[in-house]
């Protein structure tokens, strides 16, 4: 009974809402938006389960003096003094969300502004150095896979420069020649030389017609973006949402229940 | 000379504004084809009202709308538009069902003058029980769900479907091996997701395996959480796992806790634990936003094997950058049947290509006939027959698109 009441109610609810989508009339064509009203309101609830986890864990390796001790005093610290900031605020204006409060040393919204707002943009820079180091690794020209990502990345880079079109296409030409020569000295001739010839190729073409060059670079960029890249998406997207569709019917059918434990 | 200019200025200019002047004091032509009908496709309550721009549109300041409950009236005011308008939806509050409406639309003019449209209706605003422009879902829903269900009776019957190779899935063993071998714990992470996103579910399912092999092997397994009822979901699945496996007392709630519910916060944590606790294999799993690399670096900077998976199309370029192995998109949502090579959950997954083909046929049919109709319109001159079969061509175009594009 414990696995098989939840089922049934997975069961009824998902052919509820299912059929509610076909439905404009009311009560049924409004149902949608007021279930996620009501996940909303128990989602609140749920953070209490969150902030249980969190106290227990943190409170323990405090209290045994764990490794790493120090970080759960820390997340500890900011968890209470973020609540103390909040009552501080609610007890002095009637309401922790006062805006007021931001130039105030210590108030609730000043805790938002001063504290999480910087370390939330530290960790969303930091995507840029991670961008750079999973790029290094994804474009070494190992394979002929990668190479075309390579490729494909640099003239996608080189479209949308508003200027240096020409010495960007030049730098780009002598890596392809570079990694051609160092394909050749590793014993793969074929690839070396189709790569060393492609960047001889490139640098002479820019360099003879470095006029359309400049009126082709963007054309090119625009090209990739809008062709190959939109497809390969659209094929993940249609896949994605199918099979989306079909898990979505397993959970309704009772077929899918590992989310569903039978302790 | 310059006399005649200064009197030709002085006397045109008055009968210019007296001419303009005349023009306005004459009544306005109305509005034409003034039509009130039910909204289709909606919850009741409404009423469109459509009709074609005054021939004065030129002179017209503002466009009024007018509602009565009778022919006679009195009629009420509901709206006025500055701008040339051919359309209105009545939505007002105070509009009830099965009741009728009388809609006047007048045009005014810069000096008052004035032009009524013809009186439409009756109109009655009704509730409909099926949405129209859902039809083609509805179409594609029985279909698939019909599909679904055929193949799963196949899978009953054909044991040996065939399903191909996933590496991402295939390393899952390989993986926790790894890391029992090390020493070291395993990372499993959501992302951010909610247990609402169908991706989460389809994760925690690559986690039940996971957890029973690192049940199997001994190992420790982390899962830090960004939403409390993943957590819960997650603690119930591991527990299951390790019971299954025959370890219950392995199994630690302590080691699946709840991180924070922000986005870097999330990311900071995470990050935290793989550089403090060194995972042998982390596992990236479920929803993920702009973390995604942010974790995968990470791990990847500890020397951790990573197998990640989403359905974020926007984040898969950043994993398959990043870690060894992805599962992309779909082979998410395949894990289930592959890994446990249940018969019902391989129906569906075929069922999932044969929709794929259908999906391709009507794309591939669609394309075509839209481009056969742009061809015969471009090269048809003067041929009749051609030019015939170029319109019927693009209207058929037209209605598949329009019946496909109805949402």
């Amino acid at each position: 009974m414990k696995r098989t009441l939840p089922l049934i109610i997975t069961f009824l609810a998902g052919v509820f809402v299912v059929v509610t989508f076909f439905i404009p009339r009311e009560p049924f064509g409004s149902l949608e938006q007021r279930m996620l009203v009501w996940a909303s309101i128990l989602g609140g609830f749920t953070l209490l389960l969150g902030i249980d986890s969190l106290i227990k864990h943190h409170g323990r390796k405090l209290a045994r003096r764990e490794k790493d001790w120090f970080y759960s005093l820390v997340t500890l610290l900011g968890l209470f003094g973020t609540l103390a900031a909040g009552i501080v605020t609610w007890a002095k204006y009637g309401t922790p969300l006062e805006l007021a409060s931001l130039n105030e040393v210590g108030g609730f919204f000043w805790v938002y502004k001063w504290v999480m707002v910087p370390l939330q943009g530290t960790m969303f820079a930091l995507l840029a150095f991670f961008i750079a180091s999973a790029a290094y690794r994804a474009f070494r020209a190992r394979t002929f896979d990668a190479t075309l990502l390579l490729i494909a990345a640099i003239l996608v880079m080189i479209g949308r420069l508003s200027m240096g079109v020409i010495p960007a296409t030049l730098v780009l030409a002598v890596l392809l020649v570079a990694a051609g020569i160092h394909r050749l000295l590793i014993r793969k001739p074929v690839f070396g030389a189709v790569l060393a010839v492609a960047g001889v190729g490139l640098g002479a073409l820019v360099l003879a017609f470095p006029q359309d060059a400049i009126r082709l670079a963007p054309q090119v960029q625009e090209w990739l973006m809008s062709v190959p890249q939109t497809a390969a998406r659209r094929g993940i997207l249609i896949g994605v949402t199918l099979g989306t569709i079909a898990m979505s019917i397993r959970i309704i059918l009772g077929i899918e229940r590992t989310y569903i434990s039978s302790t | 000379m310059v006399l005649a200019c200064l009197l030709s200025v002085i006397f045109t200019q008055p009968v210019a504004a007296m001419q303009a002047e005349a023009i306005q004091t004459v009544a306005l032509q109305p509005v034409a084809n003034l039509e009130a009908q039910d909204t289709p496709n909606d919850p009741g309550g409404s009423i469109d009202l459509s009709w074609e721009l005054s021939p004065d549109s030129a002179l017209v300041k503002r466009y009024e709308v007018y509602r009565a409950e009778s022919t006679e009236g009195p009629f009420e005011k509901i709206v006025e538009f500055l701008i040339p308008t051919t359309y209105y939806t009545d939505a007002d509050t105070l509009l009830r069902n099965k009741k009728d409406y009388y809609y006047r639309v007048d045009v005014v003019g810069k000096l008052g003058t004035r032009g009524s449209s013809k009186i439409a209706g009756p109109a009655i605003a009704k509730p409909q029980w099926f949405n129209t422009n859902r039809l083609a879902v509805l179409v594609f829903a029985l279909i698939y769900g019909g599909l679904v269900i055929l193949y799963i009776e196949f899978a009953k019957r054909d044991r040996g479907m065939f399903v191909r190779r996933i590496a991402g899935l295939d390393a899952i063993d390989e993986a926790v091996g790894r890391s029992t071998e090390m020493g070291k714990p395993i990372l499993f992470s959501f992302g951010i997701g909610y247990l609402t996103d169908v991706a989460t579910l389809a994760a925690l399912s690559i986690l039940r395996r996971v957890a029973r092999r690192a049940a199997q092997y001994e190992t420790r397994i982390l899962v830090p959480n960004y939403d409390p009822i993943v957590m819960t979901a997650a603690q119930e699945t591991v527990k299951q796992a390790f019971l299954e496996a025959g370890r219950p007392d392995l199994y630690r709630e302590s080691d699946i806790t709840f991180l924070t519910a922000d986005q870097f916060g999330y990311a900071a944590g995470v990050d935290g634990i793989m550089l403090r606790e060194k995972p042998g294999t982390v596992f990236l799993q479920g929803v993920f936003y702009a973390e995604a690399l942010i974790l995968a670096e990470t791990a990847h900077s500890v020397g951790a094997i990573q197998i990640a998976g989403t359905n974020m199309a926007t984040q898969l370029p950043f994993f398959i950058a990043a870690c060894d192995y992805t599962l992309i998109g779909e082979e998410l949502f395949a894990a289930s049947a592959y890994l446990d090579r249940d018969p019902q959950l391989l129906g569906s997954l075929k069922s999932e290509d044969m929709a794929k083909i259908i999906t391709v046929a009507i794309i591939a049919v669609v394309s075509i006939v839209g481009t056969v109709g742009a061809i015969l319109a471009s090269v048809s001159g003067k041929n009749e027959i051609l030019l015939s079969l170029g319109e019927f061509v693009n209207d058929l175009f037209e209605t598949l698109k329009g019946f496909l594009t109805t949402s």
